[in-house]
């Protein structure tokens, strides 16, 4: 009985230390929501396009890249996306026939670039997006494609070329026969050769056609075709395979489109990767090929195109969407590619749904977006609608807004502002330089000067003010070797900037092939300040020669020891730390005299010897700590490898947490706060409070919880945390501050407010606007108003009141704030309490209506901010500061505030009067009856309130201006205006207030 | 000892039966948590006041119903009156601020949509003889808190899902999905401070629809409603 007691008493104690240690997740400072500039414009890369139509609407499912599954309700005139708390990268999709709501989505993209990312699994959607399952197949990493029997939608099967770095018995061809509760591997070749691609016949659907493709990429290399690769047929659901052979090429094959003609269901075409590659066609459901076409279009990049459609109607109509799109109408035999009218598709075509219904209608998925076509892809039309883009890098700068510089893979260098007008929208973004994107840096000492680059280091210095860019790419000197250029080339600006003996402003400019150059007059001259720092392994420099496979390919994405990152001390340029993409990390301490390899402390810390060094942070706190990221996906291997040293990059220890998954990409520290650090990887955003110990993934801060992050910059000014997302675009997460707050308070407290940042007079501007037929898509901007942040500890039921007290302790304002567990954010629009306004008559979208929440702006000065919550009160102070720079000088705002308050006063006034009259009113009306003076003073009152309230009116349509109508536009006038009224205005208000005195006389003399 | 083993089975039975939670068993741990079916039963008619928050502004609303005839909302703003009605055949509604100066019917699609509402017992109250469907859909992770998620499909077709605490047994969200012209629009509502009423059952008197919030100062259960408000024009 006692040792039950003692036990439960114990029990008690540990469940209240439990509850007392509150641990914070990211949904307690939810309020702290990024937004997402895009660009729509220029969108990423798609991988599957599939729709449906219900109930009269054209249902789209979109699967891209990087950036989750997007649906669209309307044929794609709006989309949301639907599957942002899975993997974002999406291989195939598949909806259900008949049913709109069905849909499996595969995860991991089949495109096998080098910057493919990876995927994790396979699910199903009952409800159309808004819920999913996981199905399993999780250790697959890419799925190219779902197909289910026509004839029983439990049949499912599911393509599954496997892991692209690596061997894996995880590939091959899966079929459930219950829906997707259980899989069963129905072909599977070997550890290196997977299923590409699958054809079910539409009228006999136990007869499958499997294509089997073996390939694998290395760091340095892309090997496509081998001993593998080949073409099976079943005729009986999967239980039996024939290789098939006949007409087919001879040798190793390599990666086989194949697609079945729906409407001559005997007729099989597929494009068969060989050393003499094309076009194959069978009339026997694939027993026999002969050959047709094999022009570029059909037979180039196989490894990156991968599909051939038949017309769901016309037999002899077929689509071969490729680097460009091509449609033959003779079956196959000719191919055309003219696009008439509209805009071109943007090249390389990766998923095409044409409306079986109306085969005239289409949707091309391609490297920049989603293309709808209404006349069998003759004409196109893009859809601005999809912020998918993929960027490598991002940069900023220290203008007021401050602009945001990144690459986009396939889409160019890009620059934005991180506030607009009404917002950030498509119209904001410009392009500066073609090709790949990926590093693009502004010159810290000129605004019109940005460096951006294409794929393998080709750099150029684009002068913005008169539209130029010259080739800066250091030339190779005598002694070097043949430059070595990473596909994704640094390109890093030194921070500090000096003076020459001529008084010229300078910085240093830094990019590395082997060797780390440096330039200091904006990338004219070169010199090189290292030795070759990567290993120089010659055995993993042969990418002419060993690049492809049968198709070969070499596009600079695969060459190797190069160095892949450049770290300049951020207060100490003599240091510089370089990583390489063959595992050295390397340091100078003397501006580049003498070089020394630091590799051995980060292998000792349990990092692969070779992996990529992604990113090197340093400490803008602490001169002794640095943080590293390092990649070793290209070797199979997608654990999350992040290090840090205490002592300047002598030793180092690993940081982990269970939360990580995804290759690492890039680690920052707070430039205030050195407990804040943010860790992007291929599948999320981490953030750690305390240094590194405990990491929490982003789920509530409004992106996909395994967002691909690539770069994040802290801007200092702002202190926003800027995202570059390989899939979603840029976000922004406006104002670290209250962070910092949260970091350095006690949250075991039941409320904390925080201290206030003081607020500078100003607003937001409105003009030069876009027009709101470009928009595509958009993001909000920052708020320019004064913030309240507070920390509730547990979600509170009670309203949260707020209160603010002028200078007098006079109490100006009462709002309600929010009341969620964690941080709360509310902004105060520097308005007082509202006045009274006459009640009655018409007020709908009138000055009327605007009256009972607009007020004047307060004065310049000092706020006490008082919080009451649960019964307890906090309380803070916010100092309001003229921004005579802007024009809002103190005398300026207070005459305004005068007069914002002489209107507020008499809209008061006039408020009180009409209650009075109502009240009279109402007493004869009750008494209307009884005497004849009685109603001729009814009528007397009622008359005259006609003149002062609109009782006409019935609709906006209707204009009525009585005197209330002319103080409520007066008063708004006055409310809403950003600057004082001059003199002459200012007399309008004077005459308004001498109408009153005579209006209330006459009023109340009719009264009496 | 076959003893034992037994004992052992079905000790492990009870095991596994508590890990093989039902959408029942969490649906009728809510139904006590709430008060129990026999007294939600016997409610049949409703009276609510209370405000609706809206950007620092507090507008006061009315709300009688009686189960499943009829519902009609009143609410004031600066003088306009808002007026919402919706009977089993037919709904109308008056709003000046949004251009309907008078009161005129809402479209069958809208009302198919409030159909739902007239139901003033629990959605989860014999929500079987009231033609209700249900469905576990396993736990979801919602402001950081793993929840119970159930979907509902009613008599009328609309489709809800509700969020449901572990600890309190209670619902915390519920996300309803309306279709308009062949297109699903997706809202949700956060279901705060339940208060346990004198008649014995709780409700939540706080809805946190994000923008808006809906707060109720006064319920009262089973009050003397004439019919004749349910009448538009």
């Amino acid at each position: 009985m006692r040792i039950k007691k003692i036990v439960v008493g114990g029990l008690l104690v540990l469940a209240s230390s439990v509850s007392a240690q509150t641990t914070l997740n990211t949904s307690h400072f939810q309020v702290m929501e990024a937004r997402a500039l895009g660009p729509s414009t220029m969108s990423g890369r798609i991988t599957a396009v599939e729709g449906i139509t219900a109930d009269g609407q054209v249902n789209l499912y979109v699967g891209t890249a990087g950036g989750g599954i997007w649906k669209s309700q309307n044929g794609g005139l709006s989309f949301a996306p639907i599957f942002d708390k899975y993997c974002q990268s999406i291989g195939a999709l598949a909806v259900e026939p008949g049913n709109s709501k069905t849909v499996y989505a595969g995860t991991g993209e089949s495109n096998m670039r080098n910057s493919v990312s990876i995927g994790q699994g396979l699910y199903k959607t009952t409800d159309g997006g808004s819920n999913w399952q996981k199905l399993g197949l999780d250790s697959t990493e890419r799925i190219s494609k779902i197909l289910i029997d026509p004839s029983d939608k439990k049949i499912i099967y599911v393509a599954a070329p496997g892991p692209l770095w690596k061997s894996s018995s995880h590939r091959g061809l899966y079929k459930s026969t219950d829906a997707g509760k259980t899989w069963d591997k129905i072909l599977f070749v070997n550890e290196e050769t997977g299923c590409a691609d699958i054809a079910i016949h539409p009228t006999q659907p136990n007869i499958i056609l499997a294509s089997f493709w073996q390939f694998r990429r290395k760091p340095y290399s892309f090997n496509s075709g081998g001993a593998g690769s080949g073409f099976y047929k079943s005729v009986d659901g999967g239980k039996s395979w024939t290789k098939l052979s006949k007409g087919l090429p001879e040798g190793d094959l390599g990666r086989i489109v194949v697609t079945i003609n729906p409407s001559k269901p005997s007729q099989v075409l597929a494009i068969v990767e060989a050393k003499v590659p094309g076009l194959y066609q069978s009339d026997d459901e694939g027993e026999s090929w002969k050959k047709m076409a094999s022009t570029d279009n059909i037979t180039a990049r196989p490894f990156y195109f991968s599909t051939l459609v038949y017309d769901p109607k016309d037999a002899k109509r077929v689509y071969r969407p490729a680097f460009d799109f091509a449609y033959s109408n003779d079956g196959g035999n000719t191919w055309n590619n003219s696009i008439i009218g509209g805009v071109e598709p943007h090249a390389d075509h990766h998923a095409l749904w044409i409306n079986p219904n109306n085969p005239e209608m289409m949707y091309l998925g391609t490297d920049g977006g989603v293309y709808m076509s209404l006349n069998k892809g003759s004409s196109w039309h893009f859809l601005n609608n999809l912020p998918v883009g993929q960027f490598y890098h991002v940069s900023i700068d220290n203008q007021a807004p401050y602009n945001i510089y990144g690459g986009l893979q396939d889409n160019n260098s890009w620059i934005a502002p991180s506030q607009s007008p009404r917002g950030v929208t498509s119209v904001d973004w410009r392009t500066l330089v073609g090709g790949d994107g990926f590093w693009v840096q502004p010159s810290p000492l000129n605004s019109k000067i940005v460096f951006a680059e294409y794929q393998g280091g080709n750099m150029f210095r684009s002068n913005l003010l008169n539209g130029t860019a010259v080739d800066i790419k250091p030339k190779k000197q005598e002694g070097e070797e043949e430059h070595r250029w990473n596909w994704n080339t640094p390109i890093v600006p030194g921070p500090s900037t000096k003076k020459t003996v001529a008084g010229k402003s300078i910085f240093n400019l830094y990019v590395g092939a082997q060797y780390l150059f440096k330039s200091i007059d904006e990338g004219r001259n070169w010199e090189k300040i290292s030795p070759d720092l990567t290993t120089n392994n010659k055995s993993i420099q042969q990418q002419a020669d060993m690049s492809g496979g049968i198709t070969g390919d070499n596009t600079s994405a695969e060459n190797h020891c190069t160095i892949f990152t450049i770290t300049p001390h951020p207060k100490n340029e003599q240091i510089i730390w370089v990583g390489t993409d063959d595992g050295n990390l390397q340091v100078t301490m003397n501006g580049g005299k003498t070089w020394e390899n630091r590799s051995a402390g980060i292998w000792k810390a349990g990092v692969p010897q070779n992996a990529w060094i992604s990113c090197i942070e340093l400490s803008a706190i602490d001169p002794n700590r640095m943080y590293i990221t390092l990649d070793h996906h290209m070797y199979g291997d997608n654990n999350t490898y992040i290090v840090m040293s205490k002592d300047g990059g002598k030793t180092f220890s690993r940081l982990n947490s269970s939360e990580f998954t995804g290759f690492a990409h890039v680690v920052r520290e707070d430039i205030v706060n050195e407990k804040l650090l943010f860790l992007g990887t291929e599948m999320g955003l981490f953030i750690s409070l305390d240094g590194g110990v405990n990491w929490m993934r982003s789920k509530y801060q409004g992106m996909p919880w395994y967002n691909l992050v690539r770069d994040l910059k802290i801007q200092a000014q702002t202190n926003d945390l800027v995202i570059a997302t390989h899939g979603r675009g840029v976000y922004i997460l406006d104002n670290l501050q209250p962070l910092r707050e949260m970091i350095k308070s006690d949250i075991n407290k039941d409320a904390i407010f925080f201290p206030i940042q003081a607020f500078k007079y100003d607003f937001t501007p409105s003009s030069p606007g876009p027009p709101s037929n470009l928009i595509g898509w958009a993001a909000g901007n920052k708020v320019l108003a004064p913030t309240f942040y507070y920390y509730l500890k547990e979600r509170s039921n009670d309203a949260v009141k707020i209160e603010i007290y002028d200078a007098t302790n006079k109490k100006i304002k009462d709002f309600n704030g929010t009341n969620l567990k964690g941080l709360n954010r509310v902004y105060w629009g520097l308005n007082i309490n509202p006045p009274k306004v006459a009640k009655g008559g018409f007020i709908a979208q009138t000055s009327i209506q605007s009256s009972a929440f607009v007020t004047p702006k307060v004065p310049v000065g000092k706020y006490k901010v008082v919080l009451k919550v649960n019964g307890k009160t906090e309380e803070q102070w916010i100092e309001i500061l003229p921004n005579p720079t802007k024009g809002y000088t103190t005398a300026d705002i207070s005459l305004l505030y005068n007069q914002g308050m002489r209107m507020f006063q008499l809209t008061e006034k006039l408020a009180v009067l009409v209650s009075d009259l109502d009240s009279s009113i109402s007493v004869l009306e009750k008494n209307n009856s009884k005497d004849s003076i009685g109603n001729s003073k009814l009528e007397k009152l009622v008359n005259i309130r006609k003149e002062i309230i609109e009782t006409n009116r019935k609709s906006v349509f209707f204009d009525e201006f009585k005197f209330r109508r002319r103080v409520a536009d007066l008063y708004i006038s006055v409310a809403s205006s950003i600057e004082a009224l001059s003199t002459s205005q200012e007399k309008g208000i004077t005459v308004m207030e001498v109408e009153y005195l005579l209006l209330e006389k006459q009023v109340r003399a009719l009264m009496k | 000892m076959k003893k034992v083993i037994l004992s052992l089975t079905m000790f492990l039975a009870v095991v596994l039966n508590l890990s093989a939670q039902t959408a029942d068993d969490i649906i009728n741990k809510y139904i006590t948590a709430i008060g129990g079916t026999e007294k939600w039963a016997k409610v049949q008619s409703i009276k609510v006041e209370g405000q609706i928050e809206i950007q620092g502004l507090a507008i006061p609303f009315t709300v009688q119903g009686i189960q499943m005839k009829g519902m009609r909302m009143d609410a004031e703003f600066q003088g306009n009156k808002i007026i919402d009605i919706t009977t089993p055949t037919k709904g109308w509604s008056q709003n000046p601020l949004m251009g309907k100066a008078n009161m005129e019917p809402i479209s069958e699609e809208e009302l198919k949509v409030k159909l739902d509402e007239l139901d003033f017992q629990d959605d989860f109250i014999n929500y079987k003889e009231k033609g209700s469907k249900v469905e576990l859909l396993g736990k979801e992770e919602e402001d950081g808190t793993e929840y119970n998620k159930i979907k509902m499909v009613t008599k009328n077709g609309n489709e809800k899902f509700y969020f449901f605490d572990m600890k309190t047994d209670l619902i915390y969200k519920e996300e309803s999905i309306v279709k308009q012209q062949g297109q699903e629009v997706k809202s949700s509502v956060k279901l705060l401070d339940y208060q346990m009423l004198d008649y014995g059952i709780k409700m939540a008197f706080k809805s946190d629809m994000g923008q808006m919030m809906m707060v109720t100062k006064k319920i009262i259960i089973n009050p003397v409603i004439d019919e004749s408000i349910f009448k538009g024009n």
